[in-house]
């Protein structure tokens, strides 16, 4: 999947407007029906429009992050392109968390190979307050296969089906910046503030959490809170 | 000791009957995300003896009748919330008779039905509760009892058909082709639901 183009935030624009239909919103933005399906579909993928009943209405994601300020909403796009690219792997019995940062920094340490853990994952290591479900973790485009080829070695398979991953690899050109916690290279706390607002559910809370420390301020327009010992 | 151990220990101690609701009880399904805090039904002639407990280990206690719940605050620890009365429009009686035992890292556990949590959830609407509803379904959507689902919804009035598609726009980033379980489990949704 590529990054929003052009096109993509005029869509964006129009349903700011309210819900319209695929008709409707192919001739505003003036191409055909076809492309425009084929961009309605990318969009929900990525959890930018809903569409119920053939009408096409911003997401609750979409309708959030547009009351943000601008630098928010740049920066929430450029992370989402950087997650895009995903490798899920599976361990062969349940371990928790803790132990697939443990097997990432092993092998990163025995390869030499760079990473950086990111989303839940860092935002945990970062403020201790909600734990990680896995290990999501950035690594090198050119050395995915030999990150995959030594987790495979350790009993962790990628063809899995109605179970969630251990590790989330996320391909990218280039590590973002990292400090380490606790022995463990994490992204930035700002970075893991605007994944948090990238993958929302449980990431809002997250992003929320480490908003305090950042001194930024999110413009909810969905219900959520915070308990008293963070807030 | 965490707030959770404190709880169930307290409960033990006083014999009090309970179920865990929130994130703690998705444990009964797979190991996802928490925060530290507790979220309980206990049963109000039960508040007490589970007061004098926590009271005796450092909690303070405050009642809370807006948000209709009973918080066990510790300065370091957190908040253990404690419902009486309902939560999510469903009783505490209810909940915690449906509620089933669970071992968790060799100590039981009462937790509330997964029905029952979707339906709490589903009255929360917050976003942590949508993910929790996603990986619920994710997992049990062909176990559920929805007879249940769809007549406590009715008498709730939940609209639960729309309230569990938008919450499966959640599924989280550890799901392999979210897109496409995404749209079965909208198709089951569309066909389980009455509403």
């Amino acid at each position: 999947m590529k990054n929003l183009d052009d096109l993509e935030f005029s869509i964006l624009f129009y349903l700011q407007e309210g819900v319209q239909s695929i008709r409707v919103l192919s001739s505003l933005v003036g191409v055909p029906t076809s492309t425009m399906y084929r961009r309605i579909g990318e969009l929900e993928q990525r959890g930018w429009v809903k569409v119920r009943n053939r009408e096409i209405s911003l997401s609750e994601k979409a309708v959030l992050l547009l009351k943000q300020k601008f630098e928010i909403i740049v920066g929430v796009i450029h992370v989402e392109q950087q997650m895009l690219d995903k490798i899920l792997l599976k361990g062969s019995q349940p371990k928790g968390w803790e132990h697939q940062v443990e097997v990432i920094v092993e092998i990163s340490k025995s390869e030499g190979l760079d990473y950086a853990v990111a989303a839940e994952t860092a935002a945990y290591l970062h403020t201790g307050y909600q734990t990680p479900s896995a290990c999501i973790s950035y690594v090198l485009e050119r050395d995915k296969k030999i990150w995959i080829q030594f987790l495979k070695k350790r009993w962790y398979e990628q063809n899995f089906e109605g179970e969630m991953a251990d590790i989330v690899l996320l391909s990218v050109r280039s590590i973002p910046q990292n400090i380490s916690v606790n022995g463990v290279q994490c992204v930035s706390r700002k970075r893991v503030f605007l994944e948090g607002l990238s993958l929302m559910g449980r990431g809002l809370l997250d992003s929320l959490v480490i908003s305090n420390s950042l001194g930024e301020k999110i413009f909810l327009t969905v219900p959520e809170e915070l308990t008293n010992v963070v807030a | 000791m965490s707030l959770l151990n404190d709880f169930l220990l307290a409960c033990q101690k006083s014999n009090v009957k309970y179920a865990l609701v929130g994130a703690w009880a998705l444990i009964q399904i797979t190991r996802y995300r928490t925060t530290h805090d507790v979220d309980a039904a206990v049963l109000k002639t039960d508040l007490w003896k589970l007061k004098e407990a926590l009271e005796e280990i450092g909690y303070f206690y405050l009642h809370n009748p807006r948000l209709g719940k009973h918080e066990f605050k510790h300065t370091e620890k957190g908040d253990i919330d404690v419902y009486t009365e309902t939560i999510g429009g469903v009783p505490i009686e209810q909940l915690i008779g449906r509620a089933s035992t669970i071992v968790f890292e060799g100590r039981n556990l009462r937790c509330v039905s997964p029905e029952d949590l979707i339906l709490v959830k589903l009255a929360a609407g917050r976003e942590r509760d949508k993910t929790d509803i996603a990986v619920i379904l994710y997992y049990l959507i062909e176990k559920l009892d929805w007879h249940y689902l769809n007549e406590e919804a009715k008498k709730l009035n939940i609209k639960l058909g729309e309230g569990l598609i938008n919450s499966v726009e959640r599924l989280p980033i550890t799901v392999i082709n979210p897109h496409k379980v995404r749209k079965k489990l909208t198709e089951r949704i569309n066909d389980l639901s009455e509403s």
